[in-house]
């Protein structure tokens, strides 16, 4: 009889560039398939992890360099979780104007969130803000 | 006449554009930001924009993506062009529709279908 694989554990603090969001997104991919999850499993971490990934680049760290993201990622056969944290400030999603609402369809920027919150079973916005607690469960997802 | 870039694959018919993506992934921000400067100004230098955005091969598509696509949308209306997504798969029309942008863009299931309608 075949042994589950090991859990997956990646601790790390990475600077807040593309190259190393990449490196951290393709060994969790990596592991996730070692863990059997299926592809809409990987398909619906792989956004939510890029999306908080990029908005701590981005939005948090300001795209710069030298600011260091702080990543943790446990992966187990049957949940994913994940905190994301950058060096900003943080801000309270409660002024995020609702990208869904008719009167916001039009604006660019603010869905990043949505997406996140949409294809997670659970996710937590740490206050201040710069931190974003994820957790994936197959069949669970909000 | 065909124009390729290293993040798009363009078809210039003159009154229609059709626009592919060179690669599967696109969620890195600079890359959107590029390809956004050059829809942008394929956009802005037709009186009346008519273009189909065709997504055959692309698997993960970011939030920036879409943004890129809203303002692009907006510049073509603006101009009372068109602008029509095709050949979405089922996970990123899945994007689409929760983020109830399946309702601001004109999509169609392959390419063929939308230059049909657009006569």
């Amino acid at each position: 009889m075949q042994s589950d694989p090991p859990p997956y554990s990646l601790q790390e603090s990475i600077q807040s560039t593309r190259e190393e969001i990449e490196r951290v997104m393709s060994s969790c991919l990596e592991s996730l398939k070692a863990c059997g999850h299926d592809e809409a499993a990987v398909f619906a971490i792989r956004l939510a992890l890029e999306e908080a990934l990029s908005n701590a680049m981005f939005h948090g760290n300001g795209s710069d360099a030298s600011k260091q993201i702080t990543v943790d990622v446990q992966i187990t056969t049957d949940q994913f979780t994940a905190s994301v944290t950058d060096e900003g400030p943080g801000y309270d999603p409660v002024h995020v104007p609702d990208p869904t609402a008719d009167e916001n369809l039009s604006i660019a920027s603010g869905r990043g969130l949505a997406l996140i919150r949409s294809f997670m079973t659970e996710v937590t916005l740490v206050p201040p803000g710069n931190c974003i607690q994820m957790r994936y469960s197959p069949g669970g997802a909000s | 006449m065909t124009a390729d870039s290293t993040l798009l694959r363009i078809v210039d018919e003159g009154d229609l554009l059709e626009v592919r993506f060179a690669t599967d992934t696109i969620v890195d921000e600079v890359s959107i930001q590029d390809i956004a400067g050059e829809l942008q100004e394929l956009a802005r230098g037709r009186e009346t924009p008519r273009c189909i955005i065709n997504f055959s091969g692309v698997r993960h598509f970011s939030s920036a993506g879409l943004g890129m696509l809203v303002d692009l949308n907006s510049t073509v209306q603006e101009r009372e062009g068109c602008m029509v997504l095709t050949d979405i798969s089922d996970t990123i029309r899945e994007v689409f529709k929760i983020t109830k942008l399946d309702r601001v863009f004109a999509i169609e299931a392959t390419s063929a279908e939308a230059r049909s309608n657009m006569g």
